[in-house]
């Protein structure tokens, strides 16, 4: 989804080239999980 | 094992059954009441149980205590605490301690384009702060508001899930949920918070075209809000269906019906399953349902049973039709009877449950007594 | 100017058409008189919306079009029809009954009564029974309309009526409930002269009512 509200993780990572690959692994399933969360509510509150 | 966990599977497996396309032991049931009427039905206050969600377990034990039901009957999808934090317009509480939805406008006729453009952009951008008063003003408070209001709803869903969890092992209920996922169709999504009634039926014969771009743009935002983290096949994304019986035929082909069949077969394609309340009368639309995915829930408020058993039983998964007004104003006897004649229509060859023709709300919608008699009698008497 | 023609297009709903027919009308400087007659084609045109919805050839999307046409149509004709209020068929007072916040079914009875000729006090929703009882006292009205959707709203009906016969006024109107939960057994309890699930068919009743 193109939005700059939403952030998929491999956009996240290109704005952080820094991130090591282990770090990726802890990171990326948590980090993807509370812009999938946000985008839930937000979408609740006009449906 | 204990008897609950036995009981939870069996009653797991007559909904897998169901779903399979195999005929299941028994008519499976779904009783389907609104947290306000477990509320009421519990003698507590209104205002403060929607507050007090720590509160609600021992009342929604008690409706599940005294009705029949194969699947958890009691569900809370709107509470206030976080609609008041965000000054809400679109979800007000009244003077009854009833969360109801006045007409608003989240969406002006001149930002149509920019949802076409962008519509999540335009959702958080142009929407909320027309819905939500609190959300109007400089984007620090914005962003305090939202925070709050976020940790809200996670606190209020992560009560209601613990309290559903409890009571699907205290009182064995099935591990099936037809509501572990939710959207609207496109149309409607636009028609409801966005336009509003009024404007979107002005809107349909004024300008049809961006109607129809704004739905096809909300497609796949629809797929996405209505795809759950884990899939799977026995769940399904509920789909409360809503404006399509106040359309003219050709407004519905062309505005309503191709979004619409594209989330639900997107939705299939992310491994989810449909599960659409048909709202009012659609008769005049049942061939179009027809089109939809193999499998898809149907549950019916009006229209002819017997039709919908012709053209979707083989294909769908049907419920509903049970007049909820008729328990009001029935004899215990012409309930019973009433249920009798549509088990008698919907259930031979499986692709059925029963269930009412929809949500009952409040206390005074049904008459309790002649309730328990219908899903007494379907839970002993409806089997194959 | 063809009078048929305008109550065809109306009842078609065919916006384009109406606007082009009232336009050239208004610019032609007709006298307040020929307006009325223009006014009352638009009004015959409402009618066979109306039996159309009837027969389930329009459904309640064409309804809430064709109050907004309406309005727009008196809005062009406004210039030209004098100030004279005398016009006016009758007075209603409308509003959504104590308890009950929905205003979608209220808002396409306004509009088409309004539509229909008569001065409109929409009191909103969430009304007591004393604002329907003041306004009633202050505007001296033909007609109180009571809509509401949840099955709570039949009690505030019945308290609003019971409250207007208390006030002395409840011989001096007609009263009409709408939505859906009201039915003939709940009129009956409520003591209203009159009940509609349908829209079409209340404007009627009211139209009956000042005939």
């Amino acid at each position: 989804m193109n939005s700059k509200y939403y952030q998929t993780w491999e956009e996240y990572k290109a704005e952080n080239p820094e991130i090591t690959e282990k770090q990726e692994q802890a990171m990326a399933p948590k980090m993807q999980t509370y812009d999938e969360m946000l985008f839930s509510f937000i979408m609740f509150l006009c449906a | 094992m204990t008897d609950m966990l036995a009981l939870s599977q069996e009653r797991t497996q007559l909904f897998h059954d169901l779903i399979d396309g195999k005929i299941p032991k028994k008519v499976p049931i779904s009783g389907s009441f609104a947290h306000e009427f477990a509320i009421q039905y519990a003698g507590k206050d209104l205002t403060e149980a929607q507050w007090d969600t720590d509160g609600l377990e021992p009342i929604f034990e008690k409706t599940c205590q005294d009705f029949y039901s194969d699947l958890l009957p009691v569900s809370a999808f709107r509470l206030p605490s976080f609609y008041k934090i965000l000054g809400s317009r679109n979800f007000v509480m009244g003077s009854s301690g009833f969360i109801q939805h006045p007409e608003v406008e989240g969406l002006a006729l001149e930002d149509y384009d920019a949802f076409i453009a962008s519509p999540f952009d335009c959702i958080v951008e142009r929407v909320l702060p027309k819905l939500y008063s609190k959300l109007d003003t400089d984007s620090t408070q914005k962003s305090m508001v939202m925070a709050k209001a976020f940790k809200a709803y996670t606190d209020e869903m992560g009560n209601l899930g613990r309290i559903y969890g409890n009571l699907i092992q205290k009182f064995g209920y099935g591990f099936v949920n037809f509501y572990s996922g939710f959207c609207e169709a496109p149309f409607d999504i636009i028609s409801d918070q966005l336009r509003g009634f009024k404007n979107i039926s002005i809107d349909v014969r004024r300008v049809p075209d961006k109607v129809e771009a704004a739905a096809e743009a909300a497609t796949p935002l629809m797929i996405k809000m209505g795809t759950p983290p884990n899939p799977s096949p026995y769940n399904a994304t509920f789909i409360p269906l809503h404006m399509a019986p106040y359309l003219r035929g050709k407004d519905f082909e062309r505005l309503y019906w191709p979004s619409f069949k594209k989330t639900v077969e997107g939705l299939k394609a992310n491994g989810m399953r449909s599960f659409l309340f048909v709202e009012n009368d659609w008769m005049r639309y049942i061939d179009y349902l027809a089109e939809l995915p193999e499998g898809t829930i149907m549950l019916f408020e009006y229209g002819d049973p017997k039709l919908v058993k012709e053209k979707l039983g083989k294909k769908h998964i049907i419920s509903g039709f049970y007049p909820v007004s008729l328990l009001k104003t029935g004899t215990k006897q012409q309930c019973i009877d009433k249920a009798k004649e549509l088990i008698d229509v919907l259930a031979p060859g499986g692709g059925y449950y029963f269930g009412f023709d929809k949500v009952i709300i409040t206390l005074d919608s049904a008459n309790v007594e002649n309730t328990k008699a219908v899903l007494d009698y379907v839970a002993e008497n409806a089997n194959y | 100017m063809d009078l048929n023609a305008l109550t065809q297009a109306v009842g078609d709903l065919d916006e384009t058409a109406v606007v082009e027919i009232l336009e050239a009308f208004v610019a032609g400087n007709p006298t307040g008189e020929e307006a009325y007659g223009v006014v009352n084609a638009c009004q015959q045109g409402m009618a066979i919306v109306g039996e159309l919805f009837e027969k389930s050839e329009y459904f309640v999307g064409d309804l809430i079009f064709a109050g907004e046409l309406l309005n727009q149509a008196i809005d062009i004709l406004k210039p030209v029809i004098s100030g004279d209020k005398s016009k006016k068929i009758g007075a209603i007072i409308l509003g959504t009954v104590k308890g009950d916040l929905h205003d979608i079914g209220k808002n396409i009875f306004a509009s088409m009564v309004d539509a229909a000729g008569f001065e409109v006090y929409d009191l909103g929703i969430d009304v007591p029974p004393g604002d329907f009882v003041e306004k009633v006292k202050e505007i001296k009205p033909q007609i109180v309309g009571m809509s509401g959707v949840l099955t709570l709203a039949l009690d505030s009906m019945k308290a609003t009526v019971d409250a207007l016969t208390e006030a002395g006024l409840r011989n001096d109107i007609k009263i009409i409930i709408g939505g859906n939960p009201v039915t003939e057994d709940a009129c009956t309890q409520i003591g209203a002269d009159a009940f509609t699930t349908n829209a079409a068919a209340g404007v009627k009743q009211c139209q009956g009512w000042v005939s």
